[in-house]
């Protein structure tokens, strides 16, 4: 392994690809990945035990489509999928689920989706919409590949503009500032904060002022092109053959330096940025593959094995250190395979585990006795709203541009309103604005409105019993069929309704009450 | 030219205008006839034909005296046109047939295909010369035709004509356009009529630019033009439009004035867009996909991986795959024409009138079909009769003398735009496209052929091509712009706005007070608020503009079938018995070449600046609901491509196969039952 990642870095300086090289080094045989399935499996029942915590039931079908659905794709199943899984018998569905989800063109937008909010976290502003849109689509040209993430992480740093135009976006949006670079890279790639040792050695952490500086040396020698001054023109990004850092208010220059004290750089070919590169893929490096590992542990688990999930180091323990280890070599033995690491991570008894709680008392979080409940972003929360109503594509007049996506006005708009500012996944921390957003606002008001909901036009099909409308409006908006109770509330207050128009709005009124419902916002 | 050709031109001119001035120009102003077949275009037109053309441009020369090359000096000046494809813009009138050979030495863009705005002499717009040909009376020759000796307009209305240069042959496109039911040259012809009699401010006979300059009746751009603030302005104004600097308004000069459009002040012009012209078919991303070995084609296991192939593409999951899954454009409009021009690709539509430069023409068609060779039958398979009727003296070559008879064969295809027609209960303006296809041969090439209100596509062996049009709304909405105005400036209700109502100009209008206020009795009526916003848009709305261009990948829209831009789960499914069939040769591969090209040529009305929005093919389809389908159905067909899939439907399983007859995984409205048609 040691020695392709090796191979694989050096076929990076001198420019020959290596795809071929990494899809043959890639991927994992499924005895092995079951065997870490069991692994995991029992070095967290290990820990239950030592506390003396039981771990909580297995969920059952319907939460785990929803929660795999919205954790590997995104978004939410199509009410034809609910029923498709709840019917089917095989022995093995939600293996095949997984594998289904993962290959499926929504899971690499989906991951693109996850990695820009983690890496450009200052939001969708409509001033850095070019620079978002720009990072996320070639994330996602990555991701749809599932090209070896030690790849990814080098292409983006060594971008200088034309293809790569996404990661020299992110350079330019930190405006090629050593520090700001050294900041951030090490953050979201390797899982550091090293920030504090700009100015003086780290308060808890080992990282000393030279430390950081000499991390910030690699990004010196950044140039913008000058070529283009027209704002319509690509980025370009230029390595110089000179540029040097400073201590702060000195004027000792700092050397480049890995982040791990390993040796000198003198003698290596390339810019700066390729050496940083290389070692960042090197088995040398002990933080990208850890990092990245925790990351994924955290989106899917809802809480990582160290928290919070940027600041890994020795004042940071991590709540199962044989296990992240483990995982960690696991993930490397896979060639970075960021797909298998999901594919292994859902099928584990734990993350199957129900959300549901029976004592009064919740166990602590960082024992995975349950499964958590994960808060759904804004931008997630406009996409399931989009599914469940079956909002009609194309809806553009002719001659304005089609906005898709990331550049759709209204989910810009929607997601403005409803940013929730706290990182943590786990934490609801939406305020009046939201909740009356949700309420009260125009996605809302369409989405109910007995004449421009398309899911509500949908319940008129003359084939439809009044049960079946109530399970169609479930099992779109949470994904599961009522229960009796449910069942027999909704009936009576659609049986009272007088005539056809008090029908239609009591149908309108459920479907509000169950997309105001907190079953509905969050991931469970 | 220099300074010595201009000033014996401005003597001449001044000697000629002493001798004329008077009755002939009153007939001068009086010929704007506004149908075709009128002997002067038949002149210019029929410089090949001969005698009259001799004569009539011998009679015109004598009213202004000015020899070919005088005008060529302010034609140089405005030769600084970035727009390609126009010449300079004026030289109507007199000065137009003598013209016509400067205007080939000065000319400065290559290829100069535009359309002439009748002048005073050289009368309507367009009319191709086969129009006149095909048994037309020329007018006598000596006498300066006036609008009332014009022969009586044949029966064809007058057409523009366009040669779109398809893969498999050029093929000609006759295409007439109205504009509020008239011929598409009156609209502009009334404005450059009525600014060319306003111009005569304080009624001395004389018509001088000073007047016009200083007149509150042009000074606010009430006719198109700028608003002129202050002295510089005004100098400028007149050297700019004042072409023969002789401080008089001549009626030629007028049309680039109300258009401010030095490249396009015509009622028509031709934008030909290049930069797919062999990109499109070899360079198709969508080509590039499915293409998995890169190894040039795409080969029969390949077209089986395609539909799979395309949708991983499908970045929102929603079964449909869009061009702009493939790019990495962020932002890709469908269905939007490219502007951009490459001088290393060639052209994609030529305009043929008089002022066709045919040896451009000729070597655009061998630069495109025979690598610059000269062109042979082979290099047009799909329009083998054309090459034929072309070929007058039998050598299995076209020279370019036989190329110009491009001007007067028949037309292929016959287009009718029409412009701001309003519907019955005389509401909203619309506009419409009419296709017909008049030549037997290419009759029998077609295979399929689609019309909608404002979009029409044709397929022919090896070929599709789309037109479509489009106008900018905002050209006719100005009563309601003035009423939203009123309402929000008048504040004290008295029905007119006063001085102290307006701030300095109306909001968003950049109109002074003075210059709406037309009968200056310092009160603005609504309708004298319309009647400006009425009469600066007539420029816009007396111009036609065209492009034509290859749509940006030809394999997508061959995959695309009906036209609505996107691919939807049923036409994936139909993808490989599609590329299958495209392979000609029937070698198990699909190469570039065997590709059909795919063109499209828009014609629009409206702001030029607002072009890129405008030049956005409309996606209409077939609706749904036209068809009495339920409300149900409509509901959950989410991605709209009018049929429900199995993702898509909401009910059991088994309630799905019991309506899905022929269990190929679509509900069609055609396999619903009686009773559930026709109810919500």
């Amino acid at each position: 392994m040691f020695r392709t990642a090796w191979l694989g870095a050096i076929c990076l300086v001198w420019g020959i690809p290596v795809i071929a090289l990494a899809q043959f080094e890639q991927g994992i045989s499924a005895d092995r990945r079951l065997e870490m399935v069991r692994q995991i499996d029992a070095l967290l029942d290990a820990r239950l035990q030592e506390a003396d915590v039981v771990a909580g039931p297995r969920a059952n079908d319907a939460e785990f489509l929803r929660r795999a659905s919205l954790d590997l794709k995104g978004v939410i199943p199509r009410v034809a999928d609910v029923r498709a899984f709840l019917t089917d018998t095989a022995p093995d569905k939600r293996a095949q689920l997984i594998d289904h989800l993962l290959s499926s063109p929504r899971h690499a937008t989906h991951l693109a989706n996850s990695w820009r909010q983690f890496m450009l976290p200052a939001g969708l502003g409509l001033q850095q919409i070019q620079n978002v849109a720009g990072v996320q689509n070639w994330l996602r040209s990555q991701f749809s590949l599932n090209m070896r993430y030690d790849r990814v992480v080098s292409d983006f740093l060594v971008a200088t503009g034309g293809g790569d135009a996404g990661p020299a976006l992110y350079y330019t949006s930190l405006e090629l500032k050593p520090e700001k670079l050294a900041a951030s890279t090490s953050r979201i790639f390797l899982g550091l904060q090293i920030e504090c040792a700009q100015c003086h050695a780290h308060p808890f952490d080992h990282w000393k002022q030279e430390d950081f500086w000499g991390y910030a040396a690699f990004f010196a020698q950044l140039d913008q092109s000058q070529a283009m001054n027209n704002p319509g023109a690509q980025v370009s990004l230029i390595d110089l053959p000179d540029g040097e850092v400073t201590l702060p208010d000195t004027q000792t220059v700092v050397p480049p330096k890995y982040l791990d004290g390993a040796a000198d750089t003198a003698d290596q070919r390339g810019s700066r940025r390729v050496q940083l590169a290389i070692w960042m893929a090197s088995r040398d490096n002990p933080y990208l593959a850890q990092a990245t590992v925790n990351r994924v542990w955290s989106q899917m688990f809802g809480r990582g094995l160290v928290e919070p999930v940027d600041d890994l180091g020795p004042h940071n323990p991590p709540s199962h250190p044989q296990l992240l280890a483990e995982l960690t070599d696991y993930f490397v033995e896979t060639g970075f395979d960021l797909r298998e690491l999901y594919r292994t991570l859902a099928r584990t008894d734990a993350y199957q585990r129900s959300s549901a709680v029976s004592s009064d008392e919740p166990p602590p979080p960082e024992l995975f006795a349950t499964m958590a409940i994960k808060t759904l972003t804004s931008e997630q929360l406009y996409d399931c709203l989009n599914q469940t109503l079956m909002r009609r594509t194309a809806d553009q007049p002719d001659f304005l541009p089609a906005a898709q996506g990331l550049f759709d006005p209204r989910r810009l708009a929607f997601a403005a309103k409803m940013n929730m500012q706290g990182g943590n996944a786990t934490e609801f921390e939406a305020g009046i604005l939201q909740a009356l957003t949700l309420l009260n606002g125009s996605e809302t008001a369409a989405a109910t409105s007995v004449d421009q909901s398309s899911l509500l036009a949908s319940l008129e099909a003359p084939w439809f019993a009044d049960h079946e409308r109530v399970e169609v409006l479930l099992l779109a908006t949470l994904s599961r069929p009522p229960s009796e109770q449910e069942n027999a509330t909704f009936l009576a207050h659609i049986a009272a309704a007088a005539d056809e128009k008090a029908r239609q709005r009591a149908y309108s009124d459920i479907l509000w009450a169950l997309l105001n419902s907190a079953e509905f916002a969050m991931n469970h | 030219m220099n300074c010595h050709t201009k000033i014996s031109c401005c003597v001449c001119f001044s000697i000629a205008m002493l001798v004329t001035v008077g009755g002939c120009r009153q007939s001068v102003v009086k010929s704007v006839p506004t149908s075709t077949g009128e002997a002067t275009s038949a002149t210019i037109t029929a410089e090949n034909a001969g005698d009259q053309a001799e004569d009539a441009s011998a009679a015109e020369s004598t009213i202004v005296g000015i020899d070919g090359a005088a005008d060529v000096h302010p034609q140089a000046d405005v030769d600084t046109n970035t727009d390609a494809e126009t010449s300079p813009a004026a030289a109507h009138g007199p000065e137009a047939v003598g013209l016509r050979n400067a205007d080939a030495e000065t000319d400065s863009s290559t290829q100069a295909m535009t359309q002439q705005v009748a002048g005073p002499a050289t009368i309507a717009a367009s009319s191709p010369a086969s129009e006149q040909t095909s048994g037309s009376d020329q007018s006598p020759a000596v006498e300066l035709p006036t609008r009332e000796s014009q022969p009586r307009p044949r029966d064809l209305p007058p057409t523009e004509r366009v040669i779109l240069l398809t893969p498999g042959g050029p093929l000609v496109v006759d295409i007439e356009i109205t504009i509020d039911g008239d011929v598409h040259s009156s609209a502009l012809e009334a404005l450059v009529d009525d600014a060319f009699a306003a111009a005569d401010v304080d009624g001395d006979g004389q018509r001088t630019w000073e007047e016009v300059a200083n007149s509150p009746r042009f000074m606010y751009g009430q006719f198109g033009n700028l608003p002129i603030t202050d002295d510089a302005q005004k100098s400028q104004l007149i050297t700019m439009y004042d072409r023969n600097a002789d401080g008089l308004v001549d009626r030629d000069e007028v049309p680039r004035f109300v258009t401010r459009n030095v490249g396009r002040s015509r009622s028509f012009s031709l934008r030909s867009s290049n930069e797919f012209r062999s990109a499109s078919r070899s360079r198709s991303p969508l080509r590039q996909l499915l293409d998995f070995d890169h190894n040039g084609a795409i080969t029969s296991d390949e077209m089986a991986a395609a539909p799979a192939r395309l949708l991983s593409q499908d970045a929102d999951d929603d079964q449909i795959v869009t061009l702009a899954d493939f790019k990495d454009d962020a932002q890709a409009t469908p269905g939007r024409m490219s502007n951009r021009r490459r001088t290393t690709e060639p052209e994609t539509a030529i305009l043929i009138n008089d002022r066709t430069k045919w040896n451009s023409a000729s070597y655009i068609l061998q630069e495109l079909y025979s690598f610059g060779d000269t062109v042979q039958a082979s290099d047009w398979p799909l329009t083998p009769e054309l090459f034929a009727t072309l070929d007058t003296d039998r050598d299995a070559r076209l020279g370019s003398a036989e190329v110009e008879q491009l001007a007067t064969v028949r037309p292929h295809l016959r287009l009718r735009a029409q412009f701001g027609i309003q519907d019955a209960e005389g509401g909203s303006r619309k506009t419409s496209l009419e296709l017909d296809v008049v030549d037997p041969a290419i009759e029998a090439l077609v295979t399929s052929k689609r019309s909608y209100a404002r979009r029409v596509s044709i397929e022919l062996t090896g070929v599709e091509v789309e037109f479509f049009v489009n106008e900018d709304p905002a050209l006719n909405n100005y009563e309601e712009v003035a009423q939203g105005q009123f309402s929000t400036l008048d504040t004290d209700g008295n029905g007119y706005l006063e001085a102290s109502e307006v701030p300095n100009q109306l909001p968003g209008l950049d109109i002074p007070f003075a210059g709406v206020d037309a009968n200056q009795d310092d009160k603005i009526e609504v309708q004298e608020l319309a009647n400006f916003l009425n009469l600066r848009q007539r420029a816009y709305r007396g111009q036609v503009r065209a492009r034509a261009a290859d749509q940006e990948d030809a394999l997508f829209t061959a995959l695309d079938t009906n036209g609505d831009g996107r691919i939807h789960a049923r036409e994936l499914a139909a993808t490989p018995d599609l590329l299958a069939k495209m392979d000609s040769n029937q070698d198990g591969d699909l190469q570039s070449h065997e590709i059909p090209g795919s063109m499209v040529v828009g014609l629009v009305r409206g702001n030029p600046q607002q072009d890129d929005t405008l030049f956005v093919m409309p996606t209409e389809t077939t609706d749904a609901s036209s068809q009495n389908v339920p409300r149900w159905f409509l509901g959950m067909d989410t991605n709209r491509d009018g049929e429900v899939g199995r993702h898509e439907f909401l009910g059991a399983s088994n309630r799905f196969d019991t309506l899905d007859k022929n269990a190929d995984g679509f509900i069609s409205p055609a396999e619903l039952p009686p009773e559930m048609l026709g109810d919500g």
